[in-house]
C-alpha cells in the first residue's frame, strides 16, 4: 500500500511524503523502542492478570479500571516486545498457525497443501483500537486503493484480523461507540469475522484477547460487556514512595536511552518468555481436584453470580496461575488470589452497599474459603 | 521570573516535549497577549493550530480527502488538526464545552505521540507531538474539563498569574533550544516524589512532568545536575494548582522528625475524600501505611515544600486550610450516562453506517460520500448518476437533549425560615437568569409546620417564579421526610420526562415532625433516614447545602444517606448557592 501513494495531487505531497517516511521508521523501530514489560514497577496483580492471559488466551481477556497515570496502558503495549514470534503460514491475511488452518480462513482455502506448510514467523499481534475508529476499519472491507485505482473488488482486512491471535486493546472503552461494541463482542465470542457488505460475502477467523481499560467514572459498562471480560482489575497509584520514586528513575532513564535501557532489561524479558512458554505447555498436564472444583462453585453460589461464565473463568485463571507457578495441580490458593479478578465485575450491584462489591466479596471469600 | 513567563519560555524551549498549559482565563486582551509573546517565542515554522469550536472527529484525527482522492483516483490522506501540530503547539479554544469525545482523543493522542487513524477505509499511524494550549473559559469555581485531561498538562495559568506578568511589563519569554536534558539525582527525584504526597497529588504523572521541567530549567541554566532551585521552581509550576491538601508545617515536620524514630503513620494527613484514592481498597501487595517522610535527605525536601507552599494562591491556601474540598472536576454526568436505547430525536453528532428504514434519519451528505469512491467498480457504462449500494447508507447518530432541572426543596420552618427561604428564591431567580441558554428549569418545594408544598412546579419562567416567590410563610416544625418525598417525587417525575433533574436540599438535617404529621425528634429521623435511603436507590442526584451559621454532622449524614453531595455554607447568599447549583448541572447533562 506504501508505494502508491507516491504520487498525488501536487497540493498534498509534502504532507503525505512526510507520513509515509514516518511509517517507514515506525515500523524499523517500533518493536525496538517500546518500554519493557519487566520494568514497569507495582501493579503486580495487573502484570500477572496479562500473564494468565498469554498462557491461556481463552481466559476471556482482560479489563482494567482506576486511577489516572498508574501505567495501565504502559503495561499492555509492552506486550508486543514481550510475547516470542509465532509461525504462521506465509501468505495468510488471517495469519493462520501452519499446524492449526481455521476451516473459515479465506486466505488458506485457496493455497495447495505445500503452499500451506511454508511457514514464516510473526511478531504477536497487540492491536491498539483507536477511538475514532470506524466501522469499516475495524470488520475489513473493499480496499478503497485497488477500487480507485484498478476498479477492482478487493478485500481489506481490518483491525479485527489483525488481532488475531493476539490481542485488541481498547483505551476508554467506556468511549467507545455502541455499535462498535456490538461487533467487538459478536466476534470475541464466536471467534470469526463474518462480513456482509459491498457484495463481499466473507468470513475469517478471529481470536483475540480482548484488553480494555477505562474509568468507571467517565460512563459505565454496559453488564454484557462487562460479563465478557474474563478479568477485571483495579489499579491504584501506588503510594509508597521509594515505588514512586523507582517509577519515575526508571521512567527517566528510559526517556534518555531508549534503547540502553530496552537493552538492559533484555535478559528480563527473555526470562518471562521462556516462563510463559513453559506454562503454555504446562498448562494441557495439570490435574485439577474435584474439592477445588466444589469450592470454585461454593463461592459463586455464595456469591450469586449470574451465569457459569464466572466459574468457568476463575478455574481457568487458577489452572493458568498453577501453570505459571509450574505447581502439579491447582490448589485452594490460587482460587484465592485469582477469584477477586475473576468475580468481581459480575457481581449483582446492590445501590446501598457502601465499599463497592468488593468488600463483599472479599467477606465471601473469607467465609467460603477462610486462609 | 515570573510563572506565565516562565511556561511560556518552557513551552517555546522544545514545542510538544511538555504536554501543555490549563489557562483558565476569560477572553480577552490579556490572554491574547500572552498567547501571542508564546506564539512569538516559538521558533520560527513551528506550527500553531488552532482547534476551532464544536470540531469532529475527522478534522481532528483526519482522514480521506475525497476530493482530492477523486482528483487523483487514488486515496489521498487529509491531515487532522493533530497531525499538523506536530512539534508544535495545539490550541484548544472553548475547552469547557468541547465534546467528552474531542477530548478523550486528544488525550489518546498525547499519550502515544502518534495519530492512529483507522478510518473510511484507510489507516495511518502519523506522529504527533504536541503541547496542548486549553483555554477555558469557565466561569465556575472548579473546572468542568475532565481530570484525565488536565492531568496531562503539567502547567496551569489563571488569570492571577497572567495579570502577575502583566505588572512586570509582560516581559517576552526567553528563547532557547533545548539541546540536552540535565541529570537528575536521586535525592531530587525523591523530594519531588515526596512533596507531591504531601500535598495530596496522587497521580504519578506531575511527579515525572515536574521532573522533566526541573532537568529543562538547569539545562537552560547551564547546570549539569538539577539543583534545590530547579526543584523548587519546578514543583512549584507543576504542583501548584493541582494541591488538595496542606501539608503538616514545617516546624512539626522537623520536629517530628528529630524526636520520633519509628512510626510515620500519623502525619499522613488524611486528605479530602474525593481526590484519595481509598485506602482500604488497596491492591493486597502494597505494603501498608506510606510513610511520606523521608528520613534523611529531609531538609531539603522541607525547604522545596515550604517553598512550593509560599508560592501557592492565596485563595487556593485559603481554601486549603478551610478543609474545603477541591472537586476533583471531571465527575462528567456520571449519574446520566448509563446507556439507553438508541435515541430517536435529539441533536445530530455524527453518522455512522446503517439502514434509515428502522427509524433513524438519513445522513445524506455521509451516504454520497461513502458511494463515491466506488463508482469506478461500480458502474459498468460509465454514467453521470452515482450509484448508491445499501451499504453506503448513512444514518445520522443522535443525542437525546436533557434539560436540567433544579428541583429545590426549602427548610421553611423555625427561626432561620426568612433567611433561607429568602435566600433560596434569590438562588432560584439568579440560576434562571443564568441557565436560560441551556433552557434548564427549576421547582421549588418548601416544608414546614405539619406537610411540605410544591411552591413551583419545574419552570423556566421568571416572572413566575417572582409570582410564586412573593410571599412566603415561614415558621412552624420540620416535617424533613415529607419534604424530601415530594421534592424526591418532583424530580422522578422531570426523570420521566427525559430531563435530568438534580434536588438540592437547603436544610440543616434536623426534622422533628414525621410522616405522618406526628411531632417527636426520634420518629422522625428515623423517617428521614427511610426516605433518604429510598430516595438513593432511585439514584437521583441530590446536593445537600447546609447554611445553619455552623455547618451540622446531621447535614453531612443526610447527604451520606441520600448518596448525594453535601456542601457547608455558613454564610451562604443566593449568588454562592446558585453558582454552586449551576455548575452541578451543567455536569448532570
Amino acid at each position: 500500500m506504501d508505494d502508491s501513494y507516491a504520487s498525488v495531487s501536487e497540493m498534498s505531497t509534502p504532507k503525505l511524503v512526510a507520513t509515509q517516511k514516518q511509517k517507514a521508521g515506525n515500523k524499523a523501530t517500533a518493536r525496538k523502542l517500546v518500554y519493557p514489560f519487566t520494568a514497569i514497577v507495582g501493579q503486580d496483580v495487573m502484570r500477572e492478570a496479562l500473564m494468565l492471559c498469554i498462557v491461556d488466551p481463552g481466559l476471556g481477556g482482560l479489563l482494567v479500571t482506576g486511577d489516572r497515570g498508574t501505567g495501565k496502558s504502559t503495561l499492555i503495549r509492552a506486550l508486543a516486545a514481550l510475547l516470542p514470534d509465532m509461525p504462521t503460514v506465509e501468505g495468510c491475511l488471517y495469519a493462520c498457525h501452519p499446524d492449526r488452518i481455521a476451516d473459515d480462513c479465506a486466505s488458506c482455502s485457496t493455497k495447495t497443501a505445500s503452499q500451506r506448510r511454508k511457514t514464516h514467523l510473526r511478531p504477536v499481534p497487540v492491536v491498539d483500537l483507536p477511538l475514532g475508529a470506524t466501522e469499516d476499519r475495524v470488520v475489513g472491507a473493499l480496499d478503497l486503493e485497488r477500487a480507485l485505482v484498478h476498479g477492482e473488488k478487493a478485500f481489506e482486512p481490518g483491525l479485527l484480523a489483525r488481532a488475531h491471535r493476539g490481542f485488541l486493546y481498547i483505551d476508554e472503552i467506556n468511549l467507545l461507540e455502541d455499535h462498535l461494541v456490538d461487533v467487538l463482542l459478536d466476534a470475541a465470542a464466536s471467534g470469526e469475522n463474518v462480513i456482509e457488505r459491498d457484495g463481499l460475502s466473507i468470513r475469517h477467523p478471529s481470536r483475540f484477547v480482548l484488553v480494555g481499560s477505562g474509568n468507571p467514572e467517565e460512563g459505565e459498562l454496559r453488564p454484557q460487556l462487562l460479563d465478557r471480560f474474563g478479568l477485571s482489575v483495579d489499579v491504584r497509584t501506588p503510594t509508597e514512595i521509594s515505588t514512586r520514586v523507582e517509577i519515575i528513575k526508571r521512567r527517566d532513564a528510559f526517556d534518555r536511552d531508549p534503547k540502553g535501557f530496552v537493552s538492559q532489561y533484555h535478559p528480563h524479558e527473555e526470562a518471562l518468555r521462556n516462563r510463559l512458554l513453559l506454562a503454555q505447555q504446562h498448562l494441557a498436564k495439570l490435574s485439577t481436584p474435584d474439592s477445588v472444583l466444589e469450592k470454585a462453585a461454593e463461592l459463586c453460589v455464595a456469591l450469586g453470580t449470574d451465569g457459569l461464565r464466572g466459574e468457568l473463568t476463575l478455574m481457568r485463571a487458577a489452572r493458568a496461575a498453577a501453570a505459571l507457578e509450574g505447581a502439579k495441580k491447582v490448589t485452594l490458593s490460587h482460587l484465592r488470589r485469582w477469584a477477586i479478578p475473576a468475580l468481581r465485575h459480575r457481581l449483582r450491584r446492590n445501590p446501598l452497599e457502601e465499599a463497592g462489591s468488593d468488600a463483599r466479596l472479599e467477606r465471601t471469600l473469607q467465609e467460603v474459603l477462610p486462609e | 521570573m515570573v510563572q506565565a513567563e516562565c511556561i511560556a519560555t518552557l513551552l517555546a524551549s522544545d514545542p510538544g516535549r511538555f504536554g501543555g498549559v490549563h489557562l483558565r482565563a476569560s477572553a480577552d486582551a490579556l490572554r491574547a497577549s500572552w498567547l501571542d509573546a508564546l506564539k512569538n517565542a516559538l521558533p520560527s515554522g513551528t506550527p500553531w493550530i488552532k482547534i476551532p469550536a464544536g470540531v469532529d472527529a475527522d478534522t481532528l484525527l483526519g482522514g480521506l480527502d475525497l476530493a482530492a482522492t477523486l482528483a487523483a483516483s487514488r486515496p489521498v490522506m487529509r491531515q487532522g488538526l493533530m497531525a499538523r501540530a506536530h512539534r508544535g503547539v495545539l490550541v484548544l479554544a472553548m475547552a469547557e464545552r468541547a465534546d467528552a469525545m474531542i477530548l478523550a482523543l486528544l488525550q489518546q493522542v498525547m499519550d502515544l505521540g502518534l495519530v492512529n487513524i483507522e478510518r473510511d477505509g484507510v489507516q495511518e499511524k502519523i506522529p504527533a507531538q504536541f503541547s496542548l494550549v486549553v483555554l477555558d473559559e469557565g466561569c465556575e469555581e472548579d473546572s468542568a474539563l475532565p481530570s484525565a485531561l488536565l492531568d496531562r498538562l503539567p502547567f496551569y495559568l489563571d488569570t492571577h498569574s497572567l495579570a502577575r506578568w502583566q505588572t512586570e511589563g509582560c516581559p517576552a519569554p526567553n528563547r532557547f533550544m533545548l539541546e540536552i536534558k540535565s541529570s537528575a539525582p536521586d535525592e531530587a527525584v525523591k523530594a519531588l516524589c515526596a512533596s507531591a504526597l504531601q500535598l495530596g497529588i496522587y497521580s504519578m504523572r506531575p511527579p515525572i512532568q515536574a521532573l522533566s521541567v526541573a532537568q529543562s530549567l538547569a539545562a537552560r541554566k547551564g547546570h549539569s545536575h538539577v539543583e534545590q532551585d530547579d526543584l523548587i521552581e519546578a514543583g512549584s509550576l507543576v504542583y501548584a494548582a493541582r494541591a488538595r491538601q496542606l501539608p503538616p508545617p514545617p516546624e512539626a515536620l522537623a520536629q517530628e522528625q528529630n524526636t520520633e524514630s519509628q512510626d510515620h503513620s500519623d502525619q499522613q494527613e488524611v486528605p479530602p475524600q474525593d481526590a484519595t484514592p481509598p485506602q482500604e481498597n488497596k491492591s493486597e501487595d502494597l505494603p501498608p501505611p506510606p510513610k511520606t517522610s523521608l528520613p534523611e535527605s529531609g531538609a531539603e525536601e522541607r525547604e522545596i515544600l515550604s517553598q512550593i507552599v509560599i508560592g501557592l494562591p492565596d485563595d487556593l491556601l485559603a481554601r486549603l486550610a478551610a478543609g474545603m474540598s477541591l472537586k476533583g472536576s471531571g465527575k462528567v454526568a456520571t449519574t446520566e450516562r448509563q446507556r439507553k436505547a438508541i435515541p430517536r430525536h435529539g441533536r445530530p453528532v455524527g453518522s455512522r453506517q446503517g439502514d434509515p428504514r428502522r427509524g433513524l434519519p438519513l445522513d445524506l451528505r455521509a451516504t454520497l460520500r461513502a458511494a463515491i469512491p466506488w463508482q469506478k467498480i461500480r458502474t459498468k457504462p460509465v454514467t453521470t448518476c452515482i450509484a448508491v449500494r445499501s451499504g453506503d447508507l448513512h444514518v445520522k447518530r443522535l443525542k437525546p437533549r436533557t434539560r436540567s432541572t433544579a428541583v429545590f426543596a426549602v427548610d421553611a420552618s423555625g427561626s432561620a425560615a426568612l433567611q433561607r427561604l429568602s435566600e433560596a428564591k434569590g438562588a432560584v431567580e439568579a440560576l434562571l437568569a443564568q441557565c436560560y441558554i441551556r433552557r434548564d428549569q427549576v421547582a421549588l418545594v418548601s416544608f414546614r409546620g405539619a406537610g411540605a408544598e410544591i411552591l413551583l412546579p419545574p419552570t423556566r419562567s421568571l416572572s413566575r417564579v417572582r409570582r410564586a416567590l412573593s410571599a412566603l410563610p415561614g415558621g412552624g416544625g420540620t416535617p424533613l421526610a415529607r419534604g424530601m418525598q415530594l421534592t424526591a417525587q418532583v424530580a422522578h417525575e422531570c426523570r420521566r420526562k427525559g430531563d435530568a433533574p438534580l434536588m438540592i436540599m437547603l436544610t440543616d438535617g434536623r426534622g422533628n415532625v414525621a410522616l405522618d404529621g406526628t411531632g417527636g425528634r426520634a420518629k422522625a429521623e428515623q423517617d428521614t433516614l427511610a426516605v433518604a435511603q429510598e430516595i438513593a436507590l432511585q439514584r437521583l442526584p441530590c446536593l445537600v447545602v447546609d447554611i445553619s451559621p455552623q455547618p451540622q454532622e446531621r447535614a453531612r449524614n443526610l447527604a451520606h444517606a441520600l448518596r448525594g453531595e453535601y456542601l457547608a455554607l455558613p454564610l451562604a447568599n443566593a449568588d454562592m448557592i446558585s453558582s454552586a447549583v449551576n455548575s452541578r448541572m451543567a455536569n448532570t447533562q
